[in-house]
């Protein structure tokens, strides 16, 4: 199964890097992408679950991916409760829910294992699509990086690292904004006096 | 289909490079079918991610070969050049009689920059 968002980045960074292998590439593409994500927040997802008699702790778990840091959980009133996740996956209230009452959990997903049999971690392709640039920089500095290889580079190592990590924030701050171009980090009235800023 | 893809396609290079093209020969294949071994360790101790098998995250052992059969070589195209000149420097380097230190040297140092380095 070929992937030609994936793909691309692969054939990219192979360019630059004389010697190096696809599979290896494909290999450093997991801990990249597990860095982006995990510091830029960008994939995001909505887990529902239901209350069950007073119960504060309940697993949670995403179709794809796995997740990173819970953003909020809310009532189907859209009414924000205290929560928090000491152990990824697992929201923990911090009120005493009603028998029934439905929650939402806002979380922050990021690449988790297994990969497909191609070996290609699984990242929206909406993602691999915009930020194309910053994962070929994070592939570059991550292979110019290592010792004694052909396509060994110090300087451009932390050239590129720095790019990716510029492009890390770049990103951060869309996810907070919410991809809205010139939009600041709240919205009137509702979670202006609540948003963690 | 790529360059030597198996052990024959080393021997038969690896004595282009040696002038041992005419029987009888003067080295015999299981010498270089050693040296395709020891290259293949060297390979795995220099270039770990040669053997990395992505699918299933892990990195396979150097293979070992006992005789110049139509056994395939599984290493990538770009680095089968490195193999084919340690292949000539370790077999030359066991010679006695026909003492070329200094070719056999030259041999694996090219393996080796070929490797490790762009050239």
């Amino acid at each position: 199964m070929s992937l030609p968002h994936l793909d691309r980045i692969i054939t990219s960074a192979n360019l630059s890097l004389v010697g190096a292998l696809p599979d290896t590439i494909k290999y450093e593409l997991f801990g990249v992408a597990d860095e982006f994500l995990q510091d830029s927040g960008v994939w995001r997802d909505t887990l529902q679950f239901t209350a069950k008699g007073s119960a504060l702790e309940y697993r949670i778990a995403p179709a794809a991916g796995k997740i990173a840091r819970l953003d909020r959980v809310e009532t189907e009133t859209s009414y924000r409760v205290p929560a928090t996740m000491p152990i990824p996956g697992i929201a923990t209230l911090h009120i005493q829910p009603s028998p029934g009452e439905r929650f939402t959990a806002y979380v922050i997903l990021t690449v988790n294992d297994p990969i497909t049999r191609d070996a290609y971690p699984l990242i929206p392709q909406w993602v691999a699509e915009k930020y194309r640039g910053v994962f070929v920089d994070g592939l570059l500095g991550r292979m110019m990086g290592q010792p004694s290889r052909p396509y060994s580079n110090e300087t451009l190592a932390v050239y590129h690292l720095r790019r990716f990590r510029n492009g890390i924030a770049g990103a951060r701050a869309d996810a907070r904004r919410e991809h809205l171009d010139g939009a600041q980090a709240w919205r009137f009235p509702q979670t202006f006096a609540v948003k963690r800023r | 289909m790529a360059a030597l893809e198996t052990v024959p396609d080393y021997v038969k290079s690896a004595r282009g490079l040696l002038l041992d093209t005419v029987e009888p020969y003067r080295y015999p294949d299981a010498d270089f079918v050693e040296g395709l071994n020891f290259a293949l360790l060297q390979a795995r101790r220099l270039r770990p991610d040669l053997f990395l098998v992505s699918a299933k995250l892990t990195l396979r052992d150097a293979p070992s070969y006992s005789a110049s059969d139509t056994s395939a070589v599984d290493i990538d195209p770009q680095y089968r050049l490195a193999l084919l000149y340690y292949i000539a420097g370790h077999v030359q380097l066991q010679d006695t009689e026909d003492v070329q230190d200094s070719r056999a040297a030259a041999f694996l140092q090219k393996s080796n920059n070929l490797f490790l380095a762009i050239g």
